[in-house]
């Protein structure tokens, strides 16, 4: 049964009210920042998958259970993705963004938040390998709970991702028909991505209520998390990564997300609108 | 009835139908028509353009959070999944892929189906899978209002098929030119 389309599980908006209170009460984590239909959708989800019958079940079990709320959000946080999705903006990033930058820092640091699964941490830290400059790198890889922070570390990925990965990295590469398959290893578990290219990743768990102590990021690549927003903490999350990027420092998001309309918006300029690639040029 | 939302669903052998259903809908057509068709997830340019050839009002790929407005036709993006939310603005997500696809086509009418209730006309077309199905059943469990392209017309009738089986009371069962005068029958949103 597809999420959404489980007719067993009802969950009015009513009820949706009562989990955000519940969870802003007990455990001090707002989930009113989550957009709704996907956040019931993925509530359905969870629903099913921890055999919990319907939603008052999880609603009187979620203000006892600690571990379940973990995994709640762990499952608000997953989002499914591939290596090198959208091979044009990973070719602009390879063309124009790291040679920008490594003409103008000694060290570039890259930020990327709700790195959910790992595939743009490693796809970035690919990118960085070819071009030269991993070892003058940092790559700060975040997501809200410890256990997505775990399973990123583990750096092991089910054998179904391979095909479209490898497709992927051909587009990114046509002219030398690109090989993913040197970048890898095989795993009992699917494939694994080498220690060497996650040497300077540092994963820390980040939820957006405490404070995130790093500061002159050079690159932000949050692709396909705002969505997952609403547009009222969609402003209040482009405003932290302003006080985050570095003068000139590059904002990369997913290229059917729209953040054009946010206050904070006044301190960057579209350099690649096709890819939704943005510069902060303002020095503040 | 006033309808305020068309969603059209189609797979393989659809493109011809919904570019004919289009070109015929005349400039001043209000009702927005949001289209959610399997495509291929790696082609993200090419789609609207082929639409917009023959379409008398604007075809766009919607933004995450952009308002439905009318006179328009909306075309899901690759790799995203579309939702109409209660607010009258999509949604985009990259959650797994539904019946293989991503669109999937279920999940645009399910959210649709919710949203609009019996404001919304649901029309399924050709295609080769049963996507569509359960998200058409939805529309018309919430009083939506639900076509099916005529399976002896469809290229492929497997969609049409399933969605008729699993509807089990579609309104109407029609040939794409019967689909297109029942549009331009419907009152201004």
């Amino acid at each position: 049964m597809n999420p959404l389309l489980n007719e067993d599980v009802e969950i009015s908006i009513a009820g949706v009210r009562q989990l955000h209170e519940i969870s802003l009460k007990k455990y001090k984590v707002d989930l009113s920042i989550y957009a709704l239909t996907s956040f019931k959708r993925r509530l359905v989800r969870f629903i099913e998958t921890n055999d919990l019958i319907n939603f008052d079940v999880l609603l009187k079990r979620i203000d006892k259970d600690e571990k379940l709320f973990a995994n709640l959000l762990t499952s608000l946080s997953v989002e499914v993705t591939e290596f090198f999705r959208d091979p044009a903006l990973w070719r602009y990033f390879r063309d124009d963004i790291i040679p920008a930058l490594s003409r103008n820092h000694d060290s570039i640091k890259i930020w990327i938040p709700g790195c959910s699964t790992g595939e743009e941490v490693a796809s970035t830290a690919i990118v960085l390998k070819e071009a030269g400059v991993l070892d003058r790198s940092e790559i700060i890889a975040t997501d809200v709970t410890d256990d997505i922070i775990n399973s990123v570390k583990t750096k092991i990925y089910p054998p179904a991702k391979y095909e479209i990965s490898e497709a992927n990295y051909k587009r990114y590469m046509p002219e030398s028909d690109g090989d993913f398959g040197k970048y890898v290893f095989n795993d009992k578990n699917g494939f694994k991505i080498p220690e060497s290219l996650f040497k300077n990743v540092n994963c820390l768990k980040f939820d957006y209520s405490d404070e995130l102590k790093i500061r002159g990021i050079n690159v932000i690549i949050c692709r396909n998390n705002f969505i997952y927003y609403t547009a009222q903490f969609q402003e209040k999350l482009l405003e932290l990564f302003s006080s985050k990027l570095a003068f000139n420092g590059y904002l990369i998001i997913g290229n059917k997300e729209s953040i054009t309309w946010c206050k904070d918006m006044a301190k960057y300029t579209a350099v690649n609108e096709n890819e939704k690639v943005y510069r902060k040029t303002s020095p503040y | 009835m006033k309808y305020k939302v068309v969603i059209i669903g189609g797979s393989a052998g659809s493109f011809q139908v919904v570019t004919k259903i289009i070109s015929k809908l005349p400039k001043d057509y209000s009702i927005p028509v949001v289209l959610a068709l399997h495509r291929l997830k790696h082609v993200r340019h090419g789609f609207v353009e082929a639409l917009s050839i023959k379409a008398n009002l604007p075809v766009v790929e919607p933004l995450d959070k952009d308002s439905m407005k009318p006179g328009k036709i909306y075309l899901a993006p690759a790799n995203y999944h579309l939702y109409l939310e209660l607010t009258g603005t999509f949604a985009l997500s990259t959650e797994e892929p539904v019946n293989h696809s991503r669109p999937g086509i279920d999940l645009t009418f399910a959210t649709a189906g919710y949203a609009y209730k019996n404001k919304a006309v649901g029309i399924i077309l050709s295609g080769a899978n049963k996507d569509g199905a359960l998200g058409l059943k939805k529309i018309k469990d919430y009083g939506g209002y639900t076509i099916v392209q005529d399976p002896r017309e469809a290229q492929m009738p497997t969609m049409p098929n399933a969605a008729i089986e699993k509807t089990k009371s579609v309104d109407k069962i029609l040939t794409s030119d019967d689909i297109i005068k029942f549009l331009i029958s419907l009152p201004n949103a």
